[in-house]
């Protein structure tokens, strides 16, 4: 190439030698000022020179002929001049005319424009521009398609016409079929690189056809400038992105190219910002195909980001490198050309970019770390906060400085570093690593964030949120608000007040739920408003709707806690309001309207049972009934449908009505369907219970026409369902099923049926309990069915009576059940002891046996008090195991004589007060009746005492027996005025209490000891005329009225013929006995009585008659009845 | 949009000054302005590896040398064979680069220690090469031996230097301490002056060590979530700047989640794809093991699909869909 240069420079070598006549017409200077004309952007000038020229020595004269070797030059620089112009389609015309005409080959002319430029010191003519003139016809046309720079005016289909010269010029190139002077331009990489352009801006692209030029790009010689480089991708991207199905072309593209973009560290530097910039709308392109779900091109989206991002050069990477090009090139002012790389390196290059690079750099602008940190943007919009997190964690420890450039000069970079630190904190958060989301966000503290701010504020409770840490939400809900004081319908202001309300919910706060909930209905502000950041409608909906139900419950609450069935009524209040508002039964309209009704009914349940009068209750019943309808009908899809047909079903099971009551049926069978199709863990549970019922009441209540057989095997197939579609390890069905199972059998095989399922059930339940460290007493229950079924049904099935050994075998070793259990294990050791005591009771005739039986009850029972220590029972079983212990000593005519077990039964008590958890009452009952055993007087006291504090506690499990306690105690002890006082205070406060009639009794016997005839006469005689039902109690008391008679001895008061006659209290001691004895006798009670109260009325016929057989009462009697008869005859007379 | 700036043949390149071939193997040409002279073409003949040149003037016998920092210019003609693995290193072919490099090294060796070096530089692009192809015995030994490192800038030390952490991955529980004590060593000699694919390097060496020590870790999830923060570090400090390391890294990240506690038992149950409701239940980490997965197909693979994250891809779910622009 040194040997050619330019036209100009022939044709200015050429005027040198010619002849000064011809300067005149200046056929060879003339180009010179074509060439000025052009600069001076006199395009017409110029053409009209050329062209004058060419006419002048265009003809056939002599000065033609010589000159004719110049005019090529001037046929050609028309082209030039159009093109330089922007005239491209003149310029084509020009290039093509060029090209076209047949006399520029002329060789006898060729020859001399050779010989001219050799004496020029060219190796080369025109004889390049035959060739060389497809190309900027291809040139010219890709102009025209292109359009000016900047705007879209460009003749898409001019591309065509582009592509082909390029590729037939690039044909002529790669077969050698040009000149050497051409060969030598190396073109080929960047025709190659134009196509690449040419073939993605078309009208309608070919990527597949630009890939494989921009592969060719790569492999031919010609090598591609960088700049030409960058401007091609970023035509690339442009037109990908312009229609982003096209997006993924982008990282084909470069990836079939890479050598194109990865440049060495001072080359790139120069384009950091344009790569960032065009993987920043890469990224636009991902992130908007995410959100419409088009995840193939999301994907091709983010792997030409990735790509793009990928071609950001390390700021201090491109620094040094720039320094280093900058110190070896020195001084040196021209660019410098390393031959095999085609790299230029100039000096001045390197100084303006490390200016450049540094100059960003010191105001945080290191496009690495914005690449870094839209990396991680994209890994989170994928879905990974790992990978997000890694990259915020990779900004924070090294690009603390980091700062967005200002819009203009005059203002500041924006400091990343809070943000980043913002966003790796709430990244920890949701990769669960909390406690350094706690330091990064300790860092945020009092830190001025800007518009930041309020979305940092709302994070922060946002946060609290996900961790259910509700007692902070609050606080920070109320930090929220002051920052949209002037916005309150913007989502975040409404989201805090929001949480207010639920978080007070949440920590069981209900009267500050009630005030938040009720302030914020009242405010009207839960509402959805047309806007960017406003509630949606159903988003408002949602929270209003929540908002009621939080209320409802509070207030629901509040009334069970509080004692105040009047809160009901201002729950059923607020759910009236809230029907009236939510009138649709469309769930997007009312998101909990389902769930409103369900607290409804709870609301009108829960005032029916604390109603005063049986119509009020009856009312909210109905009105229950009604709404649990309301439920059935429009939300039949609900989870909560199955709930509400159980519902319903139990308020008519409760109706006095057999009629309203057999209606329950139907509702009971589409709850059990309607858990079962729910298929959940409560579903199930709901036709569990629905199942049991059913299976309990089928047979009460059958269907119309159905027999009673048929009834109670539909109420067994129930049953069997149960087992199928309701039975769960911990449901609280299971057990009483299995019980009530147990007694459906009708047959050997139902009997082994059920016997296996109760086995397995009690298995499981106790294993379920002893995991849980819980306790049911229905296990107790299901145990003793069982036991008694297992027994029973040995006889009855097969024939065969159990011996002691053999029961003790098989419960011992139950299967399924745990040897660690105690639990369970004693249990099954009580349950065998009372099994024995039932035998125990059929041997009273048979002394010797009784007392064999009993001796092995103890036996068993000692062996459970060894095996079982207090600290390895739960408290049921330690109150259990102790009351046993204390019923057992109390057979004793002396329970302070058994000290052993005495101490036992103190321990397992203690171990349940020690404890201080469940039971405890239950406990220092069963410790103060132990204690009452003893004759230490410390012992009694201190006996008394829990006494004394149990007898407080209302529930009359416990408060009942404590008291009954204490008189038997003060009793025994002879205080009897104490007594008294004990006694009385049972009878007024524990009405209809199982011990009244023993403490009746005491009472009469405390007023005997003071010495208060009267009073314990009235407390016999109050017991007495209440109770001549119970026998036993009767004459217990009718014995100590005929004591007390006796011993008062008052002789006969005045004549039987006057007024004011008054038999002897030996006569009505005997005479109250013998009218009771006559009562029971006549009245058939006497055939029904137990052997206690057998015992007791013996006692008194043996009495009466004693004092029956008295002379003064014989005659007093015989005088009554003679005067009896004496007035009957005086009468018929 | 560029274009062809010339309408001739005058292209800029013309303009420049044009290098002499080098005509003899194991010599290289270099444009010096040797002090008090013009800048001129010189043949170098060879250096003392400490920033002195020997060079023969044109048309002399005598061999005469100067130091490089003395020069008012001092800059080496790229060799043929430097710029063809050049070419494979910039066009991601490491296998050839590495090959090439390693060749040029040998060769110009007696030239190392000259700023721009082939032999130095060579050297240095066989060890990225190495790195990036995760060759740790081949970087344990190369890192090694730099010829005439003082030459290198402070990045490119920063860069050896890193690759003496990423040698010290034996996947051994002890090394993770020996990692650690090496990569606080590199942020005091080297501070933020270190690229992102080095600092890359040292990421994933902790990584890896971190990995190691689950063996005998007491907290195997403790040591789990450790490796898996810094591959996901790794990762994201290449910036798609480079694709093995981090594909790799994100690899391993996913495999260390999907043996996380329950993730599998939950994967054993849930639905392919997952579906909103499903995905937002689902565990974090079981999440974001599919989430990693998808990351790593779209933005990492080539050629045979990852088993794993074709597995866990299957449940992704695009938890963008229909979440509109500030929601």
């Amino acid at each position: 190439m040194n040997t050619y240069t330019t036209a100009l420079t022939v044709m200015a070598g050429l005027a040198m030698t010619m002849p000064m006549v011809c300067q005149a017409q200046d056929p060879l200077s003339s180009l010179t000022k074509v060439k000025v004309l052009t600069k001076q952007g006199k395009t017409d000038d110029a053409v009209a020179l050329c062209d004058a020229v060419l006419k002048r020595f265009g003809g056939k004269g002599a000065t033609a002929r010589q000159f004719a070797y110049v005019l090529p030059y001037y046929a050609w620089e028309k082209g030039v001049v159009y093109f330089r112009a922007g005239k491209y389609e003149e310029a084509f015309n020009a290039f093509k005319a060029f090209k076209d005409e047949p006399k520029w080959r002329d060789p006898a002319q060729l020859a001399r424009a050779k010989a001219a430029a050799t004496g020029a010191g060219s190796k080369d003519a025109y004889e390049p521009y035959f060739t060389y003139a497809l190309f900027q016809m291809a040139n010219c046309r890709y102009k025209q398609a292109v359009g000016d720079p900047g705007k879209d005016n460009g003749d898409k289909a001019k591309f065509e016409e582009a592509i082909k010269y390029f590729e037939e010029y690039l044909d002529l190139v790669q077969r050698g079929k040009v000149t050497k002077t051409e060969k030598d331009q190396k073109m080929d990489g960047q025709i190659c690189f134009v196509l690449v352009q040419a073939y993605i801006l078309k009208e309608k692209p070919d990527f597949k056809k630009a890939a494989e030029y921009l592969e060719m790009s790569r492999k031919v010689k010609g090598r591609v400038p960088d700049e030409m480089a960058m401007d091609g991708l970023n035509t690339i991207v442009n037109v990908a992105i312009s229609n982003p199905e096209n997006v993924g072309w982008v990282y084909k593209l470069v990836e079939a190219s890479p050598a194109s973009y990865n440049l060495d560290p001072a080359r790139a530097a120069r384009n950091v910002n344009k790569f960032y910039n065009l993987a920043q709308r890469a990224y636009k392109v991902m992130n908007e195909a995410l959100r419409a779900g088009n995840d193939q091109q999301a994907a091709d989206a983010a792997r030409t980001a990735n790509t793009l991002y990928g071609l950001v050069e390390d700021g201090y990477s491109a620094l040094a490198a720039l320094q280093a090009q900058a110190k070896a090139i020195g001084k040196y002012p021209k660019p410098l050309l390393d031959p095999q790389t085609g790299v230029q390196m100039s000096s001045a290059y390197a100084r303006k970019w490390y200016a450049n690079v540094k100059g960003l750099e010191e105001k945080g602008a290191r496009f690495d770390g914005f690449s870094i940190m839209s990396s991680a943007t994209i890994a989170k919009d994928m879905g990974s906060n790992r990978l997000a997190r890694g990259g915020f964690q990779v900004l924070f420890d090294r690009y603390q400085n980091l700062a967005l450039p200002p819009k203009d000069e005059t203002a500041q970079p924006f400091p990343m570093k809070n943000n980043i630190t913002m966003q790796l904190g709430s990244l920890c958060r949701m990769t669960g690593d909390d406690d350094a989301a706690l330091r990064y966000e300790k860092m945020l503290e009092g830190e001025d964030m800007g518009d930041q701010t309020k979305v940092l504020v709302f994070q922060k409770m946002s946060r609290a949120v996900s961790d259910r840490d509700w007692a902070n939400v609050v606080p920070c809900a109320e930090e929220v608000l002051p920052y949209y004081k002037d916005d309150k319908t913007n989502k975040l202001y409404l989201t805090a007040r929001y949480m207010i309300v639920a978080a007070q919910y949440q920590m069981g706060e209900y009267e500050k739920t009630v005030k938040a909930a009720r302030e914020l209905i009242s405010s009207g502000e839960m509402k959805a408003v047309e806007g960017k950041e406003t509630l949606k409608p159903a988003e408002a909906a949602k929270y209003d709707n929540d908002v009621y139900l939080f209320l409802v419950d509070s207030l629901s609450r509040l009334a069970e806690k509080t004692k105040k069935p009047e809160l009901h009524t201002e729950a059923i209040k607020v759910f009236d309001e809230y029907a009236a508002k939510y009138t649709s039964p469309d769930l997007k309209q009312a998101p909990q309207a389902d769930k409103m009704y369900y607290a409804a009914i709870d609301q009108h349940m829960k005032r029916a049972t604390a109603a005063k009068d049986d119509k009020s209750a009856d009312e909210d019943k109905k009105i229950a009934v009604k709404y649990c309808d309301h439920i059935c009908k429009n939300w039949p899809e609900s989870n909560l449908y199955p709930t509400a047909e159980l519902l319903a079903a139990g308020i008519l099971l409760n109706n006095t009505d057999d009629a309203v009551k057999a209606t329950a049926m139907p509702r009971l069978v589409r709850a059990a369907d309607g858990g079962v199709k729910l298929g959940t863990k409560s579903g199930r549970s709901t036709a569990a219970n629905a199942l049991f019922w059913l299976a309990s009441y089928a047979a009460e209540y059958p269907n119309e026409g159905e027999t009673e057989e048929a009834a109670k095997a539909r109420s067994r197939a129930y049953a069997d369902r149960y087992w199928k579609d309701g039975d769960a390890e911990g449901d609280p069905f299971s057990l009483p099923m299995a019980s009530l199972y147990l007694t459906m059998v009708n047959n050997k095989e139902d009997y082994e049926n059920a016997m296996k399922i109760a086995q397995s059930t009690i298995a499981r339940e106790a294993t379920y309990m002893f995991k849980n460290e819980k306790s049911d007493p229905e296990l107790e229950k299901t145990i003793n069915s069982y036991v008694d079924a297992y027994v029973k049904g040995s006889q009855t099935y097969h024939g065969k009576t159990l011996t002691l050994e053999e029961k003790t075998a098989h419960f011992n070793s139950f299967p399924g059940i745990d040897p660690n259990d105690k639990y369970a294990n004693a249990i099954f050791r009580m349950a065998q002891i009372n099994s024995m005591n039932e035998e125990l009771a059929g041997l009273k005739e048979d002394k010797a046996a009784y007392e064999k039986m009993e001796n092995q009850i103890l036996e068993v029972f000692r062996n459970m008090t060894n095996q079982f220590k207090p600290a390895d029972l739960t408290n049921y079983i330690c109150v259990e195991v102790g009351d046993y212990l204390v019923r057992y000593i109390s057979k004793f005519p002396d329970p302070s004589s058994r000290s052993e077990e005495l101490g036992q039964a103190v321990a397992y008590y203690k171990a349940v007060t020690e404890r201080n958890k469940d039971l405890v009452a239950d406990a220092k009952l069963g410790l103060a009746n132990a204690l009452a055993f003893y004759k230490d007087a410390a012992k009694q006291q201190e006996s008394a005492k829990l006494y004394l504090e149990v007898s407080k506690d209302p529930d009359p499990k416990v408060g009942g027996p404590a008291l009954y306690g204490l008189t038997k105690l003060y009793l025994s002890g002879g205080n009897a005025t104490a007594a008294i006082e004990s006694a009385n205070k049972y009878l007024r406060n524990r009405q209809n209490q199982r011990q009244r009639m023993d403490v009746s009794l005491m009472l009469g016997e405390a007023y005997t000891k003071a010495n208060d005839a009267k009073n314990a006469l009235l407390a016999y005689m109050n017991l007495f005329n209440a109770n001549k039902g119970q026998v036993g109690y009767a004459s217990k008391a009718c014995l100590a009225i005929m004591d007390i008679f006796w011993k008062r001895n008052n002789p006969i008061k005045g004549d039987r013929l006057q007024k004011g006659f008054q038999n002897s209290d030996r006569w009505l001691a005997w005479n109250t006995g013998q009218q009771y004895v006559n009562l029971v006798r006549n009245s058939g009670l006497e055939n029904k009585l137990t052997p206690e109260d057998r015992d007791e009325f013996n006692k008194l016929m043996s009495t009466v008659h004693n004092y029956g057989t008295d002379p003064a009462v014989m005659k007093e009697e015989k005088d009554n009845k003679q005067f009896a008869r004496n007035i009957q005859s005086s009468k018929k007379k | 949009m560029k274009l062809f700036k010339i309408v001739g043949f005058a292209l800029a390149a013309l303009s420049c000054v044009h290098f002499a071939e080098a005509q003899q193997a194991a010599k290289l040409t270099a444009v010096v302005q040797t002090p008090g002279a013009k800048p001129g073409v010189l043949t170098l003949e060879r250096s003392d590896g400490e920033g002195t040149f020997f060079y023969m003037p044109k048309g002399t016998d005598q061999l005469m040398q100067a130091r490089a920092s003395a020069c008012g210019m001092f800059v080496i003609q790229t060799p043929a064979d430097m710029a063809k693995a050049l070419r494979d290193y910039y066009g991601g072919d490491y296998a050839d680069a590495r090959k090439g490099f390693a060749a040029v090294k040998k060769k110009y060796a007696h030239l190392a220690g000259l700023p721009g070096s082939p032999g130095t530089m060579a050297a240095l692009y066989e060890l990225v090469c190495a790195a990036r192809m995760l060759d740790i015995p081949a970087v344990k030994t190369l890192s090694a031996s730099i010829p005439g490192e003082k030459v290198l800038n402070p990045v490119e030390k920063g860069q050896v230097e890193a690759a003496k952490v990423l040698a010290l991955v034996d996947d051994t529980p002890e090394s993770f301490a020996a990692i650690q004590k090496a990569v606080v060593a590199l942020a005091k000699t080297t501070g933020v002056r270190l690229d992102s694919e080095a600092y890359g390097w040292t990421r994933y060496a902790l990584g890896r060590a971190a990995a190691a020590t689950m063996a005998v870790a007491n907290d195997k999830t403790k040591s789990a979530n450790a490796a898996i923060d810094f591959y996901c570090q790794a990762a994201m400090s290449m910036h798609g700047a480079q694709k093995t390391v981090p594909a790799d890294a994100i690899k391993r990240a996913m495999n260390l989640l999907w043996n996380l506690p329950d993730v599998q038992a939950y994967a054993s149950k849930a639905p392919k794809p997952m579906e909103k409701k499903e995905w937002f239940k689902a565990p974090a980490n079981f999440r974001d093991a599919v989430a990693m997965a998808h990351y790593y197909k779209t933005v990492y693979e080539t050629g045979t699909p990852d088993p794993l994250a074709t597995q866990l891809d299957a449940y992704y779910y695009n938890q963008l869909k229909g979440v509109k622009k500030g929601d």
